[in-house]
């Protein structure tokens, strides 16, 4: 899913790089105290979990969580995903420094998307059920729109849409399965011994 | 507490993975062999990349040919032009390889190859140049699993990459912290 570097132009450098540096600006602008902890933890988790890999098709997938980083940061998910994605580009060299913009865009706007249309919606008061299939739907999409996104820089640096599009989807299907289900999981799990780690006021 | 049981089942059970991954994306191991450029491509978790085109070009961007991975991922050029051959591979889904392979790999007498091939039964009829081709390509068959083994090293993720990693991202939560507590007392 990260996209390396060499693969984007000039253009698509520039203009997904200066895009990231207005979401991580807003994530930052939005930054309250207590979020901090709950940032940082949710940043070194997506940081490890880029390294549990499914083999499928002619490259690999790999666990993402973006949705989960949406639906329980909002907005701090672009510092909290920049922060993993330029250590994962130094220490483990997946995507590139040149990249690590679009990267960003990648991962992040579905998280915002995601939180918006999903994690905004539990009120203290939701029952379990929805609370599971909102956060279901946030994992689910958060893959989902990444891939949309990629298949869209990637077209914007003069890659063939459809073809990469259909081949990234296919291949994620079965993540976009399972992040729905860890999502779910861990939301429903702080839903009940911790609501207050919910962004629901 | 049931759900967070399944949850670690999940993450341990997908773990199994996390083992033979070596890095995220696509990568291509090359080395000359006589006159022949062989090698395969792989992506992160080992997996062989099978019918993609490798394209083969010089360090100044001339154009050299391409050549295609088979069902094993495995492909073998035939070097035609003395200078460095520059390996690309573009999956089309952001994923792209790259490996060079130096010109001084690649044997000294050239145009003599041919002839070498053909009647290197009798080695020790053969000219000094072609007797040093022999050997070279006796070398270069005993080098190949020693640089395999290079550069899985090279590329393998470690224990300590990944605690350091953590530890990066805690600390810049601390460091986060001590502004925002700065700002915070000089409001008092």
């Amino acid at each position: 899913m990260h996209i390396s570097d060499g693969i984007l132009t000039g253009k698509v450098v520039i203009a997904t790089g200066s895009l990231s540096v207005v979401g991580v600006a807003i994530g930052i602008y939005k930054v309250e105290m207590e979020k901090i902890p709950k940032t940082g933890i949710l940043s070194a988790l997506f940081f490890v979990a880029s390294l549990i890999h499914i083999p499928i098709g002619i490259s690999s997938v790999h666990l993402l969580l973006n949705g989960l980083l949406g639906f329980l940061l909002g907005w701090m998910a672009f510092p909290a995903l920049l922060t993993a994605l330029l250590l994962q580009a130094i220490v483990f060299g997946f995507g590139g420094i040149l990249s690590l913009g679009a990267n960003v865009l990648v991962m992040s706007v579905p998280a915002v998307i995601c939180y918006y249309l999903f994690a905004r919606a539990i009120k203290p008061d939701s029952s379990l059920r929805k609370v599971f299939i909102l956060s279901f739907l946030s994992g689910f999409f958060g893959v989902f729109l990444a891939v949309i996104l990629l298949a869209v820089i990637l077209f914007s640096a003069g890659k063939e849409f459809t073809g990469a599009a259909i081949v990234l989807m296919t291949g994620h299907i079965p993540v976009m399965l399972i992040e729905g289900f860890v999502t779910a999981t861990a939301v429903g799990f702080l839903f009940k011994v911790q609501p207050s780690l919910l962004t629901c006021k | 507490m049931k759900r967070f049981l399944i949850l670690v089942c999940l993450v341990l059970f997908l773990g199994v993975d996390v083992s033979d991954s070596c890095a995220h994306g696509i990568k291509i191991f090359a080395a000359a062999y006589g006159m022949k450029i062989s090698g395969y491509a792989y992506s992160s978790g080992g997996a062989r990349i099978k019918n993609m085109l490798i394209k083969v070009s010089s360090p100044s961007g001339k154009d050299l040919g391409s050549v295609k991975t088979d069902e094993k991922g495995e492909f073998v050029f035939f070097v035609k032009n003395r200078c460095d051959h520059v390996l690309f591979l573009d999956t089309g889904d952001g994923h792209k390889a790259e490996w060079t392979v130096l010109e001084s790999e690649l044997p000294d007498d050239f145009p003599e190859i041919e002839s070498a091939r053909k009647d290197n039964e009798d080695v020790v009829n053969l000219s000094l140049n072609q007797k040093s081709l022999v050997v070279e390509k006796a070398v270069a068959k005993q080098l190949r699993p020693l640089r395999e083994e290079i550069i899985n090293l090279q590329q393998k993720i470690r224990m300590q990459d990944i605690i350091g990693g953590i530890g990066y991202i805690l600390g810049l939560t601390g460091i986060v912290f001590y502004f925002l507590a700065k700002r915070k007392l000089a409001q008092r």
